[in-house]
């Protein structure tokens, strides 16, 4: 089933890189306060490099919170529609949210184009700015397109799970 | 457009289904629109603003932290000698249970995992030592909550970002607040269960315990050691307890491989991918509504109609007691706090003070339907139906309360160390 493959396709390089990210933001940090402790002199641009690697893994994880039930929704209007209505529902709630998703990636698409004309730089590691927000239409468009999937199966939406 | 119709498109969302970060987009969305410039492409602009920041930093670390904790054998160790050293008193175990969540509480940041935790361990050893059911359930959801008020605290950092306020007077602020809350569920917990008798201390069973798990107590110690002193920041202690808690999981507890590394840090970041984009959302709301100088005409209308502190104070805890039962305390902290916060500088109340009262108003949202994450985590946890989950935590809720009218009545609770 091609919907499941491509589900289990970005979980896996979604995953993968996040967790990367993730680890190197907790290394960044803690080198810096090794290197100043040690050698009385933090890592240049450490933190900087730590905000940018959470940012990335904070913004994939999105998706991986997605394919797990875990985004907070509160329930307590879950009753509003006649029960008739559930069938219907479970393709409208993803559809809704995979709109969404798809508008708010085109103005992070917009900014990030601005980024790149206007050749911004990160500051204190001045890399181009544009390399590290593009996370942002990219994390858009992956969970439009995993919401996509659930309005169109929703035998493949995850069950919710809460937070923990 | 009115500010009204977002009324019922909030509420049409709910009905529809979304979740709070969908709800929040459009909210924004929807003042960009109507009142604001009308472009929305302030909206990524604003939001790429809020998180490139290095104050976010401790949130991740801390929440990997607690994962490995857990994942691992330090709070099984902890918890040991906890009990041991309990085990005199009437209901020494129950009284352990409540001990060991605030300890575990200052050094997970946050409630769920302390509940759960220590709920792991605690609950089938209350039921065996003959604590009634729903006592151990209320106890431990309870304690649980902690977590939030014991720090380092998630919630504490969060509103340290979005008030401006500096994130070690939170965690100082909340010290005093933490320990009477522990003392006061303690002395229930003894009262409860003074029918059941204690055992004499076991030295030799303490010593044993104390050197197993001695790399397990240094944790507390060096965490808030470290905030505590200064030698620290907030993002740097949470940085060496992780790499603390990993090195001795993995080399001297042996309880932690690669594979277990990448299991628990996955579990973060699907965490981190559910907290980021309310987070990210709330705090470019915050942007927008500072801006527009909403925050200035809330405060002047609040003056003009509510003439007393004491008038505000009681409006505000109600406000959040009941946003509890709707919000987790995350999404509330970041939308209201820099509101409340503005109205609160109005009638002379401390920033810090508020944050504390803030931070355990929210705490009983942890602990009230339908969104209380604590009773959710507790109902799997426990394998229990969810009014019975609820209905044991009542007494609970009532001392918490007691608590909060203590902290919101005496500010220097609260301000002693600043």
């Amino acid at each position: 089933m091609p919907s499941k493959k491509i589900l289990s396709f970005l979980l896996k390089i979604e995953g993968s890189i996040a967790v990367v990210a993730f680890l190197l933001a907790a290394g960044a940090v803690l080198a810096d306060v090794v290197g100043r402790e040690i050698f009385d002199q933090g890592l240049w641009g450490s933190q900087k490099f730590a905000v940018y690697a959470a940012v990335t893994a904070g913004f994939l994880g999105i998706g991986i919170s997605t394919h797990a039930g875990m985004h907070i929704r509160p329930r307590f209007a879950d009753n509003w529609f006649p029960a008739s209505f559930e069938p219907a529902l479970t393709r409208i709630a993803p559809a809704i949210t995979a709109f969404l998703f798809f508008v708010f990636a085109w103005y992070a698409y917009e900014f990030v184009k601005e980024s790149f004309e206007y050749k911004q730089l990160t500051p204190v590691l001045d890399w181009p700015m544009w390399m590290i927000q593009i996370v942002l239409p990219y994390a858009f468009v992956s969970n439009g397109v995993r919401n996509l999937i659930y309005a169109l199966q929703p035998e493949l939406t995850p069950s919710a799970k809460g937070m923990f | 457009m009115s500010l009204w119709w977002l009324l019922p498109i909030v509420l049409g969302m709910f009905a529809l289904r979304q979740n709070i970060s969908m709800i929040l987009l459009v909210v924004v969305a929807y003042l960009h629109f109507f009142f604001g410039d009308g472009e929305l492409t302030y909206i990524p602009e604003d939001v790429w603003t809020s998180i490139d920041t290095e104050v976010l930093l401790p949130i991740p670390l801390f929440i990997l932290c607690g994962g490995v904790m857990s994942h691992g054998s330090i709070a099984e160790k902890l918890i040991r000698v906890i009990t041991l050293l309990t085990a005199p008193l009437p209901g020494g175990l129950a009284i352990a249970a409540v001990v060991s969540c605030a300890i575990f509480a200052a050094i997970s940041g946050s409630s769920p995992v302390t509940l759960l935790a220590v709920g792991a361990i605690m609950y089938p050893a209350l039921l065996k030592n003959g604590y009634s059911r729903s006592f151990s359930i209320g106890a431990l959801t309870s304690a649980g909550t902690l977590g939030i008020l014991i720090p380092p605290s998630i919630p504490m950092i969060l509103y340290g970002i979005s008030t401006e306020t500096p994130i070690t007077d939170m965690f100082f602020a909340g010290i005093i607040p933490g320990i009477i809350l522990t003392i006061a569920l303690s002395i229930y917990a003894l009262i409860v269960n003074r029918h059941l008798k204690g055992t004499p201390w076991d030295f030799r069973e303490i010593a044993k315990a104390i050197k197993d798990g001695f790399f397990a107590l240094m944790m507390p110690i060096i965490l808030l050691g470290g905030i505590f002193s200064g030698y620290f920041t907030a993002t740097e202690s949470a940085a060496i307890a992780l790499a603390y808690s990993a090195f001795i999981e993995a080399f001297i507890y042996r309880q932690l491989d690669l594979k277990g590394f990448f299991t628990v840090a996955m579990k973060t970041t699907t965490l981190l991918g559910t907290l980021f984009p309310v987070l990210a959302l709330a705090l470019s709301l915050n942007h927008f509504l500072v801006a527009e100088g909403w925050p200035d005409i809330m405060a002047n209308w609040m003056v003009n109609n509510i003439e007393t502190k004491a008038g505000f104070m009681l409006g505000m805890n109600a406000l959040l007691l009941v946003i509890g039962f709707f919000m987790d305390s995350g999404s509330a902290i970041l939308m209201l706090s820099p509101i409340l916060q503005s109205l609160g500088e109005s009638y002379n109340i401390n920033s810090v003070h508020l944050g504390i009262i803030m931070i355990m108003n929210l705490e009983v949202g942890f602990l009230s339907p339908p969104m209380g994450l604590n009773l959710i985590v507790a109902v799997s946890a426990f394998n229990e139906k969810f009014g019975t989950v609820c209905k044991a935590v009542l007494p609970f809720i009532a001392i918490i309360l007691c608590v909060l009218v203590l902290i919101v009545c005496f500010p220097a609770l609260t301000l002693m160390f600043l």
